[in-house]
């Protein structure tokens, strides 16, 4: 049995799609127009097919252009058609909140902000929950749960007009390019899997971290607190598709993540 | 020919230092930089009421000029002082001071979560720019 | 006065790197929701959002100074002009709106028809009134006109999450801080 944490061992060459329709939004060099749009040709997952090679890796490579930075995101204006959870859940306390109201919300063309004006509210967000956490493991686990739970409302959003993903692999696609796009502005640089539901995904500059340096004396680098926030927030995108993983990550260099989700069958 | 480089923040602290070129050492750097604010206070009192016209003196002033030493001063409205030494006949720094602060400062220190108002700026995103930046001016 | 800002909101927001908003409201919205587990008594949260927001805003002002090139503003009302139009707009991508001036033009009420951080957010009824849902706001502006040597108070009179029509903040100028020379120098 081949150990799922190194997907680099794994055998075998890459079984294709059968359903054969692609399920993600193939990203264009121009605007992108509605999420529904899916051409054969321009498909990210046929066009996978080319660039395998014999260990079993799949890499998105941004270098073949196959994965432009969109210019802008467009998101359709249907209404849905269950109701869209609010953003305030229920608390679990005994303060019983009560529930929120839930409504079909119709979906406004995408607003854009600043990136600074989220960053400079993330950076206060950890902040709080460094400081008002007992220790940091305390911490972590606070910035995964929310993670979960953004991570998990953000992607019924983005994938509104997608259809059901066939493969769990197509998911996991959909969260290299359309989720991270819709956070950091770019792709996962690098996916590999070993197909039996571990990932690896490579974010080579993950924008939490750019403007982030030590004191070159520094004894203590770590800046984990800034990454398991996005670990949490696939954990909750991949949940939302129906499949429940862990979900770690590895920073390395200046700043490089890796993350790695596996699938709890 | 660059010899230092101060940065102040709104309390008097100096966040950041460096020097080049320097020959003269100086016996306590902390007094010096003290020594430098002050003056720089009152400087900036005095071009205030000795200016024939209205004068807004966090950007009125821009630099001092002796035998030895041009000072080149930048403060942003919100008070960080950006103070630069150079030889006399450098041209004006302050666009360049300008830029210090819009693309390395802000990107790097206030922006970087780990940055504390108040405390020294050791971070390396931000140091290393800097010495390249003038390097070249040298 | 107007348009001149109007404009410049508006170039320096084309200019910055954007992102869809999406994030940033739901993840406002988890973060309220964590605050009112940890604190229960819903002032001390609103309390809690805006000193989360004065430190924000004290490292935003710089980023707000860099990039929009900003002078110093003549008076107060220049101020207001310049929060609502290109700083609101420039971090937020909407502009707000100044009215109510008082008399010794010292206070003003800046008002928000567009707030993206309550896109899709209903509260439930025993938090409406209660709840500054966007308070952090009112901690950016202190914190930010801190820096720039103004001290302000600034309060929410208006939710739109509480079944009012707009959101909208009031601003009170306290002092304004002297370039005093800091303890320690003679």
């Amino acid at each position: 049995m081949s150990d799922p944490s190194t997907p680099n061992n794994q055998m075998g060459g890459f079984k294709s799609n059968s359903a054969g329709t692609p399920h993600t939004t193939p990203l264009q060099t121009g605007p992108l127009t509605a999420l529904s749009s899916i051409s054969a040709t321009n498909s990210p997952v046929s066009g996978m097919h080319n660039n395998l090679s014999s260990n079993n890796l799949q890499s998105l490579d941004n270098n073949n252009n196959r994965f432009q930075q969109p210019q802008q995101y467009f998101q359709p204006q249907t209404p849905t058609q269950q109701p869209q959870q609010s953003q305030m859940q229920p608390s679990v306390s005994n303060n019983n909140l009560g529930s929120l109201t839930s409504q079909p919300i119709p979906t406004p063309q995408q607003r854009l902000i600043s990136s600074s004006c989220f960053e400079f509210f993330y950076i206060e967000m950890i902040d709080y929950i460094m400081k008002s956490s007992s220790d940091k493991t305390q911490a972590h686990k606070k910035l995964d749960k929310l993670g979960y739970k953004v991570g998990h409302r953000l992607v019924e959003r983005l994938s509104n007009e997608t259809p059901l993903f066939p493969e769990l692999l197509d998911a996991v696609k959909f969260i290299c390019k359309v989720f991270w796009t819709n956070i950091f502005k770019k792709t996962i640089d690098g996916l590999k899997t070993n197909h039996k539901g571990v990932f690896v995904l490579t974010d080579s500059k993950f924008q939490w971290l750019q403007h982030l340096s030590f004191d070159a004396t520094a004894n203590n680098k770590d800046c984990s607190e800034y990454v398991q926030f996005a670990a949490g927030l696939i954990k909750g995108a991949m949940s939302n598709f129906g499949f429940k993983c862990i979900v770690s990550f590895d920073i390395q260099q200046v700043s490089t993540c890796v993350f790695t989700i596996k699938i709890e069958s | 020919m660059i010899y230092n480089i101060y940065i102040f923040n709104k309390d008097g602290l100096c966040v950041y230092y460096e020097e080049w070129n320097k020959r003269k050492q100086s016996v306590n750097l902390a007094e010096d930089q003290k020594l430098l604010f002050g003056m720089l206070y009152s400087l900036k009192a005095f071009i205030s009421t000795s200016s024939p016209k209205p004068i807004d003196p966090k950007t009125g002033f821009h630099c001092f000029k002796t035998s030895t030493y041009k000072l080149h001063y930048y403060e942003t409205l919100s008070c960080i002082k950006f103070i630069i030494l150079t030889d006399p006949n450098t041209p004006d720094l302050r666009e360049d001071l300008k830029k210090i602060y819009s693309s390395i400062f802000v990107e790097y220190v206030v922006k970087n979560p780990i940055y504390q108002l108040k405390s020294t700026i050791k971070f390396y995103a931000f140091v290393n720019p800097i010495k390249p930046n003038f390097k070249q001016k040298t | 006065m107007n348009k001149k800002y109007d404009k410049l909101g508006t170039d320096v927001f084309n200019k910055v790197e954007k992102i869809s908003s999406e994030l940033f409201t739901l993840t406002y919205g988890a973060l309220v929701t964590q605050l009112i587990k940890d604190y229960e008594d819903i002032e001390q949260v609103n309390i809690k959002l805006e000193q989360m927001g004065y430190n924000i805003g004290i490292r935003l002002i710089e980023e707000f100074l860099a990039k929009s090139g900003i002078g110093r503003c003549q008076d107060f009302i220049e101020t207001a002009e310049v929060i609502a139009k290109v700083g609101f707009k420039m971090f937020l991508g909407v502009t707000a709106h100044i009215s109510d001036w008082d008399s010794d033009k010292k206070e003003f009420h800046l008002i928000i028809e567009d707030n993206p951080l309550i896109d899709f957010v209903e509260l439930p009824d025993h938090y409406k009134h209660k709840l500054y849902y966007s308070n952090i706001l009112c901690g950016v502006i202190r914190g930010a006109l801190e820096m720039v040597q103004m001290k302000v108070k600034c309060t929410f009179v208006k939710c739109a999450l509480s079944d009012e029509s707009t959101s909208e903040i009031k601003v009170v100028l306290e002092e304004v801080l002297s370039d005093l020379i800091p303890v320690g120098y003679d």
